[in-house]
């Protein structure tokens, strides 16, 4: 139908008055209960989600921890995001030298070539990303699409490691998003990612890893 | 009037085993959703800010539409408009058969279930395959959902175990962790070789053209991001004016639904894949769904559209928890299901819905956008009387009570008669559990108080 059609009809009742209009809503409200210490909400209220933090001093503690944890899941492949979007410029190449694979998380046009690609990602143990932001109250990390930062990496593999550089750590989604409006829709996907894949379907029994991520590490540095 | 209708459904669901596991899971959602609210100290100052904007969104609805319109195609979608859900089944259809699709996988989404559009894409010889874990049960067993958010809380794990048993052939268990397990590997081929993704759409964003989704399996970014065409189909009342007001909106909405600060995605799509973006559905398409919603906007019961489809009055409904939600029968149950559908579909078929209440306001109390689901019950069954589709008894009833009540020394009788009856049959419990004649219908399925023995009027006098 057309848009003028369809418009109308919802115009003819909007002229109906049966809604009083209070108006739009003003700026929002922007006191946060937890200025000082955003490290530590973040550390208690991710881990309540399910997700597990862990600290680095430097680059190479950072590495040396990512590389234990791909170790332990008995993992000999990753899918990533480009190098220059995870705070760890050398990460992807070191975690390549001491053996591990990399898969290609750009996917091709064409329709056949783009499902053999995806259906390559059917067993993939890990995924290593950035993170835009971190979020204290809810224990969240925001994660945007982009060139070089394929989706994929933080939903199909069992085991999802986002590294987050601490000063990107926020108050709340209120807060950054009143700074970053224009930032979270520029690009095709924004999501803000909040403990492990999870489900309560059966019984109202919490599980882990239904269709994403059945772990998730976040890594503050 | 439908000839089975809501009263016929109940009395067959009560004490079923479908009722008794529909009220465990809605306890336990409630507990929740009250330590969520517990321990986020602003939520009313929230409540109040995402009630302000349902409003004003729903009474500038014609404005938001077009700017969202305008915004979404300049963000790259294709925006398409449907009046009901044989349109919206339709132009669904072109777009899977344009794009050659024979496997489709959907995220869970109440429109949908609305419209059937299950039904249509099958007909066409097009696979479906539901992905949300709930609702992958239900296509197994070839239900419909009985909870907005909770599917199958109807469902006994053992039951559940049994369907996987018998529909996919995996090994006979009652483990979550391993029914779970099993599905996963079971749809992580659907949506990996998935040509089209459909999904329903919990908010759009006016001003960017961007739409929201929150799913806490992943499966909803999965079927967004596998295949390459996604289809968002939109209830045309889900806008929000600006990002800020979306975060407002998620602020008390996961809160309120699973009692979770956030759900584990929210996502915002503002268009499809980017050049060299390196993945992600190269072609988006919205289809905006009226169905019935723009007579509703114009009716005094246009409140109900705020609703963000959170669960939280079905949970702290008695009636909901006694009957389960496929008593109703039909897409949307409990308190909100009561004003929306007769609303909807007309009270002449579905107006006995809103007698499924027992006006104790709960829900008005639970509902994160503070929707007077009270008022309009009452409102829709008054209509009701004045269009005359109530019962020939109850219309009598409510006749004989006005005759007496209007007349003091009438009211006197009955009164001074209610005393007396109560004085020949006394109860311990002050219930009387049945009444003799037009009565006894009535406590077929409820207590009545019992009178007191003596009128107000006679103690007044003794008392002075």
């Amino acid at each position: 139908m057309r848009e003028e059609t369809f418009i109308a009809a919802v115009r003819r009742s909007v002229g109906f008055g049966r809604l009083e209009d209070p108006g739009p809503n003003p700026l929002p409200r922007m006191e946060s209960d937890f200025a000082d210490d955003l490290e530590a909400i973040f550390d208690t209220t991710a881990t309540r989600t399910g997700a597990t933090v862990h600290y680095a001093r430097n680059e190479n503690d950072a590495i040396s921890l990512i590389a234990q944890l791909m170790k332990e899941a008995k993992a000999e492949s990753f899918l990533s995001w480009d190098k220059e979007h995870i705070p760890l410029p050398d990460l992807t190449t070191k975690l390549e030298a001491a053996g591990f694979r990399r898969t290609s998380g750009h996917v091709p046009p064409d329709i056949e070539a783009r499902k053999a690609h995806q259906i390559g990602y059917f067993d993939c143990p890990i995924g290593i990303t950035g993170a835009d932001a971190g979020l204290a109250e809810t224990g969240s990390i925001i994660l945007r699409s982009g060139i070089g930062r394929p989706r994929m990496a933080s939903l199909i593999p069992k085991i999802h490691i986002a590294v987050l550089n601490r000063e990107h750590l926020w108050p709340s989604l209120r807060i950054w998003l009143a700074n970053h409006s224009d930032d979270a829709t520029a690009v095709a996907n924004t999501t803000i990612v909040t403990g492990p894949s999870r489900t309560a379907d059966i019984e109202m029994i919490i599980t882990h890893g239904v269709h994403g991520p059945r772990y998730l590490h976040i890594l503050l540095i | 009037m439908s000839k089975v209708g809501f009263r016929d459904r109940a009395s067959a669901a009560i004490k079923s085993k479908e009722a008794l596991a529909t009220a465990a899971g809605a306890k336990r959602f409630t507990e929740r959703r009250i330590q969520a609210a517990e321990s986020f100290p602003a939520m009313e100052a929230a409540r109040d800010e995402a009630q302000r904007i349902r409003l004003h969104t729903l009474a500038n609805l014609d404005r938001y539409l077009e700017q969202f319109a305008q915004s979404a195609t300049n963000a790259g979608n294709f925006v398409h408009w449907a009046t009901d859900g044989e349109e919206a089944n339709k132009i669904v259809l072109r777009i899977a058969e344009e794009s050659e699709s024979r496997l489709v996988v959907k995220s869970k989404s109440m429109v949908t279930e609305e419209i059937e559009l299950n039904h249509t894409l099958e007909e066409a010889g097009i696979e479906v395959v539901e992905t949300d874990l709930g609702e992958f049960i239900i296509q197994l067993a070839g239900e419909t959902p009985s909870h907005i958010i909770a599917p199958v809380v109807h469902k006994t794990r053992k039951q559940i175990g049994e369907l996987f048993a018998e529909k996919i052939g995996v090994d006979l268990t009652e483990d979550p962790e391993e029914l779970n397990a099993a599905a996963r590997f079971y749809l992580r081929t659907k949506f990996l070789e998935a040509d089209l993704g459909i999904s329903g759409v919990n908010f759009g964003v006016a001003d960017t053209g961007s739409i929201s989704l929150v799913t806490n399996e992943g499966n909803g970014r999965l079927t967004t991001t596998a295949p390459r065409v996604h289809i968002a189909v939109m209830g045309m009342e889900r806008l929000v004016p600006t990002i800020r007001d979306l975060g407002v909106m998620l602020e008390v909405l996961a809160r309120s639904a699973t009692g979770q600060a956030l759900t584990s995605y929210s996502t915002v799509i503002t268009g499809p894949r980017q050049p060299d973006d390196a993945d992600g559905p190269d072609e988006l398409h919205i289809i905006i769904v009226d169905n019935g919603r723009s007579n509703v906007l114009g009716q005094s019961t246009a409140e109900i559209l705020g609703c963000i489809r959170c669960g939280a009055c079905l949970n702290v409904c008695p009636v909901y928890r006694e009957s389960g939600g496929h008593a109703y029968g039909t897409t949307y149950s409990g308190p909100v299901g009561a004003v929306l559908v007769p609303s909807l579909l007309g009270l002449q078929d579905w107006g006995d819905l809103a007698q499924a209440s027992s006006l104790c306001g709960a829900c008005l109390e639970a509902c994160p956008v503070r929707i007077d689901l009270p008022r309009m019950l009452i409102e829709l069954r008054q209509r009701r009387v004045a269009q005359r589709l109530a019962t020939p008894g109850l219309r009598r009833a409510i006749k004989t009570y006005a005759a007496a009540a209007t007349r003091p020394t009438a009211f006197r009788v009955m009164m001074r008669a209610g005393g007396l009856a109560a004085r020949f049959r006394p109860t311990t419990s002050g219930w009387m559990t049945s009444l003799p004649a037009m009565g006894k219908k009535w406590t077929s399925t409820r207590d009545f108080p019992s009178p007191e023995t003596r009128t107000f009027h006679q103690r007044w006098k003794k008392s002075r």
